[in-house]
């Protein structure tokens, strides 16, 4: 066997393992065996919690209209007060085809958090609400958060998965 | 893991530096490979197997097209190069432009084609230009092929250029990778232009950044307000991604590699040509080497002239973003770039140098709309505020005017030579006082620089979405 043909195989061989890995990685969906409980630490530890309480399925309901049964598990922290527009929610989905309901209706939350404080009510929290707002959905999870350190939460959360 | 973060200069950087020095000098690259994966895998870890895949098909590729071109099978090298720069191309394009691609047949044909988007791989549009000029520099003979994997491997994930660049070609790092010249003046050298980049992001870029993203959220409001907006864009881009670029060029000091500058006082140009030799230039160099003169350059002629520069200012266009905002941005600068070479060119020759400048500022400023814009309906509104569609100044512009009109002019300064070159003749000077005053400045910068790490939420590069 001459050298030029040992380089195609192993060209071809690089060429192969990344397909077979990019199959596995999008086929899952990136489906992630992570606790919500060790996702909520990692997305919640770079961000100042001190206006935000921990909220139970009946806020999830009355807030985003999401029954909490429905999923494999939720972490949401709700603002202290109607006035400062922070807010986490992380939802493990029990399936992914879930997602574009979940994605909807933290869309939905945004949007009206949003419309609250437009109309020059509220400029700094306006800003917050439309610069930095983050929705991503990774597989079984969706993270929904409205921080000054939202992109540093977006990468916890990703890290985590 | 961004330069900017605390975690960056307080841990990842001294372990850096004490585990590179400390190895010996014939198995320092090793060493600095291995905080390079380490310094990629940070963010998502999955990638590293897509790295090392790509690092595998690239090094054997490179192998082969040195082999066939030694043997005189410049047939066969060219297919592998092709095969090669597909599959390269292939996953830049399945990572960055898939989604974009899908959303708009989706759009075209009413489809519901569902879009499952992943995390992009971090400097993923920068090492593959890496990986190209390999390719392209073995194939054409610039370079000779590397046959030590793990000095290539360091090739493609050199840590300070591994996110944002400086893009650097092959044949320029390639010398570099058998023996990186370091000594204690370019150690000096590299901490310097590390904090001032550092500085450059932390206390102007993120400081400014705060006033023009609260501008935006109100659309602008005003002519007043939207120019105002784009000339806090245009500095904060500069300082945020030259801010980079300096860090970049600092940390390849310390490790005692030379990295090609990416900046030259870009708003000082007198034409948009003169803008482009200024503005991430290692970026321009890339596609001038690989792309433009490859097609013909401007030796054929002024009708292939004006297709290869719209060839090369589509790409990169496309290069910067899967979004219409960029795609028109970059054939926005290669018709300007084609009317100044062929239609305006004697009238820009005359023309005062004052206005001249003035000019292509505000064209330049007219292109940042949309870069910033996330959408061309956006991006016209806001040009049309700019351009008098709406009231000429409002109270929000105003209220946001008035607690911004110093850093404004602080960046203004900063963006010309005149800060640098006073600071580098006391840098110079010789003398006890002189390093004295020099160890307190960067230390005090140091702190503030920390100061405003802690304080302030965290602030991605904006190049690092790129």
């Amino acid at each position: 066997m001459n050298k030029t043909t040992l380089y195609a195989i192993g060209r071809w061989s690089a060429v192969i393992v990344a397909i077979v890995f990019l199959i596995c990685h999008f086929s899952t969906g990136g489906i992630s065996d992570t606790p919500i409980e060790k996702v909520d630490a990692a997305v919640t530890a770079g961000l100042d919690m001190s206006k935000l309480e921990k909220s139970d399925e009946n806020i999830l309901h009355r807030d985003y209209g999401l029954i909490a049964s429905d999923y494999d598990g939720f972490a949401l922290y709700s603002p202290v007060s109607f006035m400062d527009p922070e807010e986490i929610l992380i939802v493990k989905l029990a399936d992914p085809s879930q997602a574009a309901v979940v994605q909807a209706a933290m869309e939905k939350r945004l949007e009206e958090r949003t419309s609250v404080f437009d109309s020059g009510y509220g400029p700094e929290q306006y800003a917050l609400l439309t610069q930095h707002a983050e929705i991503s959905v990774e597989g079984n999870y969706v993270l929904f958060v409205v921080s000054k350190n939202a992109d540093a939460a977006l990468q916890a959360f990703l890290d985590t998965l | 893991m961004a330069f900017s973060t605390i975690l960056f200069p307080f841990a990842f950087l001294p372990i850096s530096l004490l585990l590179y020095y400390i190895t010996p000098k014939k198995g320092r690259y090793i060493t600095l490979l291995l905080l390079s994966l380490l310094f990629f895998s940070w963010g998502t870890p999955a990638y590293l197997i897509l790295m090392l895949c790509s690092i595998g098909l690239n090094y054997f590729a490179g192998l082969e097209i040195g082999t066939h071109m030694k043997h005189g099978s410049a047939a066969k090298a060219k297919l592998v190069l092709t095969i090669s720069v597909i599959c390269n191309l292939l996953l830049l394009g399945l990572f960055k432009y898939y989604g974009f691609l899908i959303d708009n047949i989706n759009a075209l044909l009413h489809t519901k084609i569902a879009v499952q988007e992943l995390p992009i791989p971090i400097g993923l549009s920068f090492y593959t230009f890496s990986l190209l000029s390999y390719l392209f520099d073995v194939y054409r003979g610039k370079a000779e092929m590397q046959k030590n994997l793990l000095r290539f491997s360091l090739y493609v994930t050199f840590f300070p250029k591994l996110v944002s660049g400086p893009i650097m070609q092959y044949h320029d790092f390639a010398p570099q990778l058998e023996q990186p010249k370091a000594d204690w003046d370019k150690i000096g050298e590299g901490i310097r232009l590390f904090l001032i980049g550092l500085g450059k992001k932390v206390l102007l870029a993120d400081t400014i950044g705060t006033t023009f993203y609260a501008l935006q959220a109100h659309g602008g409001g005003s002519t007043f307000g939207a120019w105002l907006g784009a000339i806090l864009y245009a500095l904060m881009l500069y300082f945020d991604f030259s801010g980079y670029s300096d860090m970049a060029v600092g940390l390849g000091r310390m490790l005692g590699f030379t990295l090609c500058k990416n900046f030259e006082y870009p708003y000082l140009c007198s034409s948009i040509t003169d803008f482009w030799r200024r503005w991430h230039i290692s970026l321009g160099a890339w596609f001038r080497d690989y792309v433009y003169i490859p097609l013909g350059g401007s030796r054929e002629g002024k009708g292939k002239t004006v297709r290869n520069l719209l060839i090369v200012w589509l790409l990169t266009g496309i290069w910067h973003g899967a979004n219409w905002t960029f795609i028109l941005w970059g054939v926005y600068y290669g018709i300007l770039l084609i009317l100044e070479k062929f239609v305006l060119k004697k009238v820009v020759q005359i023309l005062p140098s004052v206005l001249k400048h003035f000019l292509t500022l505000l064209l330049v400023l007219v292109g940042w709309v949309f870069f910033f814009s996330s959408s061309l309906s956006d991006a016209f509104a806001w040009l049309g505020k700019m351009f008098g569609a709406g009231p000429f100044i409002d109270s929000t512009a105003k209220y946001y005017f008035s607690g911004c009109w110093v850093l404004l002019l602080v960046g203004l300064l900063g963006a010309t030579p005149i800060v640098s070159r006073i600071g580098m003749t006391i840098y110079h000077r010789s003398g006890r006082t002189v390093m004295a005053g020099s160890l307190l400045f960067f230390g005090l910068l140091l702190l503030l620089c920390i100061a405003g790490m802690i304080s302030s939420t965290y602030s991605s590069f904006l190049y690092f979405q790129f």
